[in-house]
């Protein structure tokens, strides 16, 4: 009994869209050049496109009763449209709150579309107007969803470069490796940078590396406790580690938390620490003036 | 023997390469041919190949540190070479101080490393 009355529902939808395809179309159309016509985020063409593609999307979901079904090919199409528009707007410099807004006058347009069909009466009338801000609400999510997915994942994406590009290990010489640390050092950047230069050591064969902290403003206990542990694996590889630019708050705070770097050799600048390991390497950089 | 692998590389410098069936727990069964070995070649150095090796946990970080001993008390200097980048990192955390072996990247090296010793 209950199954009949939803489907009558949606052929009553059906049949008012059929009589009013035009007006809403039209309302759509007017609406949506209203919205988006000063903005110039979507043209008048790409307005009444979207207009028709929508209604064909929408009276095929009603027609094979696909309206709650989230795995059905219709409601994919009909997400996956308002997903594309949803990209188009932005992709253009507009905001989710325009897209939102693209959507609420979609539904208004449905709404106003059922005002002069007689044909129902109140119960129906109110069956439908559920289903429609039910069918919305759904999708209105899934788009967003979605939007909130790609932007975590271009947050991540973002947040994996400047891991990548902050940490530039160079070999500026045979066998001689240039870190600058910039920025604080935690344990999961420890991680990545640790990674990332032991794996040169292997690569390059490096027998030096020198690590300027120029670019590190405070240290911790646990900060330090890091530098250590880099500098003995380093040692462990069998390659010699440099550390220069130790600030001197930096220097102050090593010292007040009783942090020994043992027997590291330490140089006040990058100039410093290269000659250093020029000279551990028997390189003689001679000038010509 | 099993489990590890001597070469002469010259009067000086004895190659160890430690294959899958060495067992560090029971480091005792290979101190006698080791020490042997050594003395009988008046060796300088011993250079202990980890390439193979790609975790160093306690129980063989243990058996690097007894035949560091072995090596010392026969004047003899043991340098770890090839250590993987999995393996330093994995040892970096948990040991407290630098170990008492010489580390170095290869095998050219460590014999540089003797030669200054």
């Amino acid at each position: 009994m209950a199954k009949e009355k939803k489907i009558s529902t949606e052929e009553l939808l059906i049949e008012n869209l059929k009589i009013n395809i035009g007006n809403i179309s039209e309302m759509i159309e007017n609406q949506g050049a209203l919205a988006f016509g000063e903005s110039n985020l979507l043209s008048l063409e790409e307005v009444e496109d979207y207009s028709t593609e929508f209604l064909e999307l929408f009276v095929e979901i009603l027609q094979t009763h696909h309206q709650s079904d989230k795995e059905s090919n219709e409601y994919q199409a009909l997400i996956n449209f308002f997903n594309h528009c949803s990209e188009q707007i932005q992709i253009r410099g507009g905001t989710m709150e325009e897209f939102v807004s693209y959507m609420h006058f979609l539904q208004t347009s449905l709404i106003n579309g059922l005002q002069d069909d007689k044909s129902m009466n109140m119960a129906q009338y109110r069956e439908v107007l559920l289903m429609l801000a039910s069918m919305f609400n759904d999708i209105s999510l899934q788009v967003f969803k979605i939007y909130l997915d790609e932007k975590e994942f271009t947050i991540r994406a973002q947040q994996e470069e400047l891991l990548q590009t902050s940490t530039p290990i160079t070999e500026i010489w045979d066998g001689v490796l240039t870190l600058p640390i910039i920025g604080s050092l935690d344990s999961s950047r420890t991680m990545v940078v640790m990674e990332k230069l032991l794996k040169k050591i292997e690569d390059e064969r490096s027998r030096m590396v020198v690590i300027d902290v120029t670019g590190v403003i405070t240290i911790d206990s646990q900060v330090a406790h890091h530098l250590i542990q880099m500098m003995r694996a380093i040692k462990l590889m069998g390659a010699t580690p440099i550390i220069t630019g130790i600030r001197p708050e930096i220097a102050r705070a090593l010292t007040n938390l009783n942090i020994d770097l043992g027997d590291v050799v330490t140089r006040a600048t990058l100039s410093d620490g290269l000659k250093e390991a020029f000279r551990h390497l028997n390189i003689i950089v001679k000038s010509d003036h | 023997m099993q489990g590890i692998h001597l070469t002469l590389l010259s009067r000086q410098c004895v190659l160890l390469e430690s294959g899958m069936s060495l067992n560090p727990a029971k480091p005792d069964q290979y101190a006698d041919e080791i020490i042997c070995f050594l003395q009988k070649n008046r060796s300088k150095g011993l250079i202990y190949d980890l390439k193979k090796i790609s975790l160093i946990d306690k129980t063989y970080f243990q058996w690097l540190n007894y035949l560091d001993s072995l090596c010392r008390l026969n004047n003899t200097l043991l340098i770890v070479i090839n250590m993987t980048p999995s393996a330093a990192y994995g040892l970096s955390l948990f040991i407290e101080t630098f170990p008492e072996f010489k580390t170095a990247l290869d095998v050219e090296d460590a014999r540089e490393v003797i030669l200054q010793n």
